[in-house]
């Protein structure tokens, strides 16, 4: 189990190391831009209850990615070994 | 993001995304229990959405954008567990990370879960018998992926018109598609080419062969 923890400890800081150096306007904040452009007096109606900030933000979507690369190499793996391809 | 999606489009686009997502629920718990190989593969599959929409790659003109991953799902298992997957990824994103959000949840799972993966289905099917699996699965990821930012822009567009009626709706649709374009163009292909060698590394440890995928559509 701890080397696919490991995969997912690695994959997951590669994508913090992507989402915070990498950088870039992102396409839906473009979006939201565009969209205010064309409709000035628009509100949100509804505000988040609660937001984790940019760092925050790059930090669970590192999070996500973590934990779907340790189910992707744990299953791959079970695939690869186990009977489970035969059945 | 929350409350930015009218809230007329926001329970249209819900009431629309439901039904497919109910249905795919259904289908995927169906799928889980037919064997322990059929079970992992869909847990793969699932996990490739949640790692390639976690990233947020940087693309031409200093943009960046997500890609949805679900071109591996579409391919093993068809449109109808893809939606119900997809729903699974947004709302973490929704509740945990207030990206896009609960009132946007039934736009994103519409151009994300339902329209995106179907129209992918649909290419995959149409070059199949003429291109092997993984060429083939390549095809399907990239059209899945700008099917959905298409849905996306049309669903902007419809709510932020540039003008009165169908052609203020439809040229607001363009202004969308464009800002997408740009960034989603190559990160799609590149999409392509992630779930072409998933397929084939599925291919390589026999898990699935051109005739036994997942479970079929």
């Amino acid at each position: 189990m701890k080397r696919f923890l490991l995969v997912g400890v690695v994959v997951a800081l590669g994508i913090l190391v992507v989402t915070t150096v990498g950088g870039g306007t992102g396409t839906d904040q473009q979006a939201v831009a565009l969209a205010t452009e064309q409709a000035p007096g628009y509100e949100q109606w509804v505000s988040p209850v609660w937001s984790p900030g940019t760092t925050g933000e790059s930090a669970l979507f590192a999070l996500q990615g973590g934990v779907g690369a340790t189910a992707l190499s744990y299953y791959l793996d079970r695939l690869r070994t186990s009977d489970a391809s035969d059945t | 993001m929350e409350g930015f999606l009218p809230p007329v489009w926001a329970i249209l686009w819900t009431v629309v995304a439901l039904p497919f997502v109910a249905y795919g629920a259904r289908r995927t718990l169906s799928t889980i229990r037919t064997d322990t190989r059929t079970k992992a593969l869909v847990a793969v599959a699932a996990a490739f959405v949640f790692v390639l929409s976690a990233l947020k790659l940087p693309s031409v003109a200093g943009s960046s954008s997500h890609p949805t991953g679900t071109g591996v799902l579409v391919v093993l298992f068809g449109p109808a567990i893809t939606a119900f997957v997809s729903t699974i990824v947004l709302l973490y994103q929704s509740v945990l990370l207030a990206h896009g959000g609960l009132t946007t949840l039934g736009a994103n799972v519409t151009s994300m879960g339902v329209v995106g993966p179907f129209v992918g289905w649909t290419a995959y099917r149409l070059v199949r018998s003429r291109l092997t699996l993984q060429q083939s699965t390549f095809v399907a990821a990239v059209v899945t992926d700008w099917a959905t930012y298409l849905t996306t822009s049309v669903q902007l567009g419809a709510a932020f018109p540039a003008g009165e009626g169908v052609s203020g709706a439809l040229a607001s649709t363009l202004d969308f598609a464009a800002v997408f374009a740009l960034t989603q163009l190559p990160i799609g292909i590149l999409e392509g080419f992630l779930a072409a060698a998933m397929v084939g590394y599925l291919l390589r440890i026999d898990t699935i062969s051109d005739r036994r995928l997942g479970v079929p559509s």
